[in-house]
């Protein structure tokens, strides 16, 4: 056969096949675009995450002290030394804060970044580099020059839209004040990809922290020595390694990989499951056409070869189509992975990975279209003289369905990379479809049995159900999944943020908390005052270490905070001992009373504060915290009076804690920062809404990949409708001979799928319960539970689905004359 | 008769019968039960005949027409078609006999809807071993039925007449041993029946066409060489109808036959 005349014969059936052909067509690119997307959005992860893992550290090897949160200067000096003696090449100090909370100069909003890193200039990177979009043709050195200056990434200057020389307020570290900062610099990228981040020089750390012991790591290069780990690891050092680095980033990698591209199968194969059963329609509408060719002496592989060709145009144009729609669906998922990821992805489209799409989209529409292609080959040319059923090819169907099992195995080994995986996806599919088929099926047959009062209509609904017993299974199968995707992950993002809430706490307790110098006291005060909020408890908060009377250091005690005696007691429980606020006196957490430490009142601790000045404290009790809702800690806290704090000759951080009416909350926030600029102003709102957006984006994302499932069933219902009405037009048109009207064949269809929609529905939600329950008894924390209500509503989803997809398809070919069916007998 | 233009080249392996058929049976399911279709018809068909196939609804014709056009296979018998016995052949041998040695043409056309007039007459042909000069093959095939202006033509910009014209057409661009028509005039008005049935005069007369034609119509039957009339699955004796069981049927069948051929 001519290779030209079979595309120009495919060419036009496809043009004929009209809607059928643009179904199948936006299944197959559906599919394509599901899995090109996400390929094109792991290339782009796995370009980052894989990128050396040299920069990722910063130099050849990055090193801290355990169990020391900053070096020493003897750390540093040490270092230094092995410069000296060549062992060292190259060092490149970092002090990392990691989420520190800031806002615009003059805004009430409170923003988030991932970390802060205070580094070197001079040295800064060793490895990489650091360009800036702005200020153009400028350098990280020059633009940090200055202290109090600092260089945002480009994600974290979008999101709070930030540019070059704005004013933000940087909230210290517990027991230093804020601080303003001006923003001098956005970089494009860092060496090691990661977003999110604030770059300042070590001065500001310094002046940050209000200590001169800040640098938290220091990355170095080997010397000409080569590699010397197991001496630093000796000398007490820990030795993070680019080996380390890259396995628990090729860890990552595979995780994201195989997360991203199983959902872009999926993607594929509810595209696949449209594209089959639309195919299905398609032939079976073409019986007497494939009956014509075979009376002109087309053999099978003729019309194999015929409809291949067919359907290998149709799927290289779905798959292109659906190629061009994954690079702007790229788009959103790349912004949406940089942003909850911290990711500084670089937009990057793999051309190979569009063209791939062309060719799976081909296969796929091969692969899905065999059971329907060789049906038609089946076909028998009698078929033209007489009205003859399609055979029925059970062998076939299962040894076809056996390979198109295979076939699909390869493809997601081929995508997931794994052989195991591929195969393990594909059975898990079909024991998983056979067994849900079977229970389903049988639920079905059992309910359309029964003897329910209906309209008659109702009685002929069970029965067209009973009559095809293998498209219904499908349909329900296709439902059920979609209702019980949905079920389950909506209750469990429900049940995931109610505990969120449980622990962030709603808007109510003590829900304002402002940060600032104790020049910025009466300010803070006037403010308050002018905005009728009373019920604030102010403390005055210094960061220390703590040592008992020998020297051990007490790691769990890292601040000292001053209260007003007649106020000190008012968010603790005292459970040994006795306050009456003389100096030189402390609370400490009633954890200290037992083991290890077994203070008592009146045991002396030694306090330092970061400048280096030294107080003995004698304890005089033990406290609890108060169960209330607030937004500070206290339980690393020695509590002391405010007529204590002066012998440290130090400067504190004043904070304040109050009651807001929740309906206030927001207006305050705003005003207070606003009329407060040097000051960090945070509220419980703020905390929330930064949650609430992270469960919303995980939300949004996991309900729609369970959505998924409810799309394919739209398309296998439209499918099944379509292919019953080629089937049902001759019994169509009886009924109407006979007295049907329109309406009343539409309803009886109608009826069917109702039915059907209602069953999966139910027996979807039935499913979430026991499934929650077995989630709730292993993991007792979980407390999952689907309210009645989104049951009930899920259920109705099926059902309008179902209802909705019997309309579309089913609206002209239940309004046919009758004549005109069976005349064409 | 002429017999060469349509086959120049022929070398039959049975010089005088294009078809022969012996003892030919068909038995088919319905329901639980099993009914005999066709019961030992037996027959032959001269080159260059045209035979007319007659009979009430339920006779058996479409089944016969069915075997003898390689679409079905008798449960017994033995059919011989340009001396090739086709009776036991595998569908795809049956397939290439449909291609080179069988036109068929149906009631309703079975066109393809989306090709022109011209691409439907080529279809047969790219099925065929002889892959040469099939555009001009096929229109002069058209202009032998007298559409050459219409090859441009899809089938629902053509009329009934010049539908059934175009399968015509289809039929013959194989040069097939044997063209049978399955009531080729049963959806078509009385003045284009009539002009179907000219041309059919004219391929039988002028091209020496085996024609088998199955048929209500009387004026065709009156234009074929010999009628055969199948009643009950079986033949009747040339020329002579087998009375059929007396009901109301048989008596309008009868009455329209109008003393048949």
């Amino acid at each position: 056969m001519k290779l030209r005349f079979a595309l120009h014969y495919a060419l036009r059936s496809l043009r004929r096949s009209g809607r059928h052909t643009l179904l199948a067509l936006a299944c197959i690119a559906f599919g394509v675009m599901s899995l090109v997307a996400l390929q094109l959005l792991t290339a782009m992860i796995t370009t980052v995450l894989f990128t050396d893992p040299r920069a990722v550290l910063g130099g050849d090897v990055r090193l801290t002290r355990a169990g020391a949160r900053t070096l020493t200067a003897d750390d540093l000096v040490s270092l230094t030394a092995r410069q000296e003696a060549g062992t060292l090449d190259g060092l490149t100090p970092f002090s990392a804060t990691y989420a520190p909370m800031f806002r615009r100069a003059g805004s009430g909003r409170i923003l988030f970044a991932n970390r802060v890193f205070g580094v070197d200039p001079a040295t800064f990177p060793q490895v990489g580099a650091v360009p800036l979009q702005a200020p153009p043709e400028s350098d990280l050195a020059t633009v940090l020059a200055q202290p109090l200056s600092a260089v945002v990434t480009r994600d974290l200057a979008a999101s709070a839209e930030l540019a070059v020389g704005d004013r933000i307020i940087l909230g210290g570290s517990q027991g230093r004040a804020p601080q303003e900062l001006t923003i001098t610099g956005i970089a494009t990228n860092l060496p090691d990809q990661r977003g999110g981040t604030l770059l300042y020089s070590l001065e500001t750390a310094r002046r940050m922290a209000g200590q001169d012991e800040v640098i938290t790591s220091v990355a170095v290069r080997w010397g000409a020595q080569g590699d010397r780990t197991d001496e630093l690891t000796a000398a007490g050092w820990d030795v993070e390694t680019p080996a380390m680095v890259r396995a628990e980033r090729e860890r990552l990698g595979d995780l994201f990989a195989f997360m991203l591209k199983g959902a872009g199968l999926l993607g594929l194969l509810v595209g696949g499951i449209g594209v089959a059963t639309t195919l299905q329609v398609t032939l079976a509408r073409r019986t007497l056409e494939i009956a014509t060719l075979k009376t002109l002496g087309y053999r099978r592989r003729d019309l194999l070869a015929l409809f291949g060709i067919e359907l290998v145009l149709l799927g290289t144009s779905g798959g292109a189509v659906g190629s061009v729609a994954a690079v702007g669906l790229a788009f959103p998922l790349m912004t949406l992975m940089q942003r909850t990821g911290n990711l500084l992805l670089a937009w990057q489209v793999d051309p190979a990975i569009l063209l791939s799409g062309l060719l799976v989209g081909a296969v796929t529409a091969l692969i899905c279209g065999m059971h329907a292609l060789f049906r038609a080959g089946a076909v028998r040319p009698a078929v033209l003289l007489r009205n003859l059923p399609l055979p029925r090819m059970w062998s076939l169907t299962l040894g076809l369905y056996g390979l198109l099992g295979l076939l699909f195995a390869a493809i997601s080994s081929l995508i997931l990379g794994s052989l195991v995986y591929g195969v393990g996806v594909v059975l898990f599919a079909l024991v998983a479809l056979g067994g849900l088929g079977l229970l389903l099926g049988l639920l079905c047959a059992g309910i359309v049995r029964l003897r329910l009062p209906g309209p008659r209509a109702l009685t002929l609904a069970r029965n067209n159900i009973r009559r095809q017993p293998l498209r219904v299974v499908m349909v329900l199968i296709a439902l059920f999944a979609g209702v019980f995707s949905i079920g389950f992950t909506g209750a469990t993002m429900l049940s995931a943020r109610n505990e969120i809430v449980r622990h962030t706490g709603s808007n109510t307790g003590y829900n304002l908390a402002l940060q600032g110098s104790p020049s910025d006291a009466p300010a803070i005060a006037a403010q308050l005052a002018e905005h009728n909020i009373a019920d604030v408890h102010t403390s005055t908060v210094l960061p220390v270490s703590v040592a008992t009377s020998d020297g051990t250091p007490v790691e769990n005690l890292t601040v000292m905070q001053g209260r007003a005696t007649n106020d000190a007691l008012w968010d603790i429980e005292l459970v040994a001992g006795e306050w009456n606020g003389a100096a030189k006196t402390a609370l400490v957490p009633a954890a200290f009373s037992q083991a290890p430490w077994h203070w008592s009142p009146g045991t002396a601790v030694q306090v330092e504060t970061t400048a280096g000045a030294t107080i003995t404290l004698t304890l005089a009790g033990f406290y609890e915290p108060r169960d209330i809702e607030r937004l500070v800690r206290v339980e690393n806290s020695l509590l002391v009076s405010d007529a204590t704090l002066p012998a440290l000759d130090a400067t504190p951080a004043v904070n304040y804690e109050a009651r807001v009416a929740p309906d206030r909350l927001d207006g305050v926030t705003t005003a207070l920062g606003t009329a407060l600029p040097q000051t960090l102003v945070v509220s419980r709102a703020d905390l929330n809404a930064r949650m609430a957006q992270a469960y919303t984006n995980l939300f949004a994302f996991v309900v729609a990949v369970a959505g998924l499932a409810f799309v394919a069933g739209a398309v296998l219902i439209a499918n099944a409708v379509g292919l019953a009405l080629v089937e049902r037009r001759r019994e169509m048109g009886i009924l109407k001979a006979v007295g049907f009207s329109s309406g009343r064949v539409l309803s009886v269809m109608l009826l069917e799928y109702a039915l059907l929609g209602l069953i999966s529905g139910v027996a979807g939600i039935a499913v979430v319960v026991p499934a929650q329950a077995v989630i709730n008894r292993l993991q007792p924390t979980a407390q999952l539970a689907l309210a009645p209500q989104h049951g009930l509503a899920l259920v109705g989803i099926a059902v309008v689905i179902a209802l909705g997809s019997v309309l579309l398809v089913a609206w002209r070919p239940t309004h046919v004359y009758p004549l005109v069916v069976l005349r064409e007998e | 008769m002429q017999h060469t233009q349509l086959h120049p080249e022929a070398h039959p392996a049975d010089p005088v019968h294009t078809v022969t058929a012996r003892d030919l049976t068909r038995r088919l399911p319905v329901g639980e039960d099993t009914v005999d279709i066709l019961k030992g018809v037996s027959f032959d068909i001269r080159r260059g005949e045209w035979i007319a196939l007659m009979g009430p609804s339920g006779s058996g014709k479409s089944t016969l027409l069915g075997i003898l056009a390689g679409l079905d296979t008798p449960t017994s018998g033995q059919i011989l078609l340009d001396g090739i016995d086709i009776t036991r052949m595998r569908e795809r041998e049956l397939a290439r006999i449909r291609n080179r040695k069988i036109g068929i043409v149906f009631q309703s056309f079975n066109l393809i809807a989306g090709l022109t007039a011209q691409e439907n007459v080529e279809v047969p042909l790219y099925a065929g071993a002889d892959g040469q000069n099939i555009s001009e093959r096929a229109g002069a095939m058209l202009e032998l039925v007298g559409l050459a202006d219409r090859r441009h033509h899809r089938p629902n910009q053509l009329s009934g007449g010049q539908q059934q014209r175009v399968a015509i057409a289809r039929a013959l661009v194989t040069r097939p041993a044997l063209l049978i028509a399955d009531e080729p005039t049963g959806n078509l008005d009385s003045a284009t029946s009539a002009q179907m049935l000219d041309l059919f005069a004219r391929l039988h007369t002028e091209l020496g066409v085996t024609l088998f034609v199955a048929t209500h119509d009387q004026s065709i039957a009156a234009c074929a060489d010999r009628v055969l009339h199948l009643v009950d699955g079986q033949l009747a004796a040339p020329e002579e109808p087998i009375q059929p069981m007396p009901n109301a049927a048989s008596e309008q069948v009868a009455a329209l036959d109008g003393g048949g051929a």
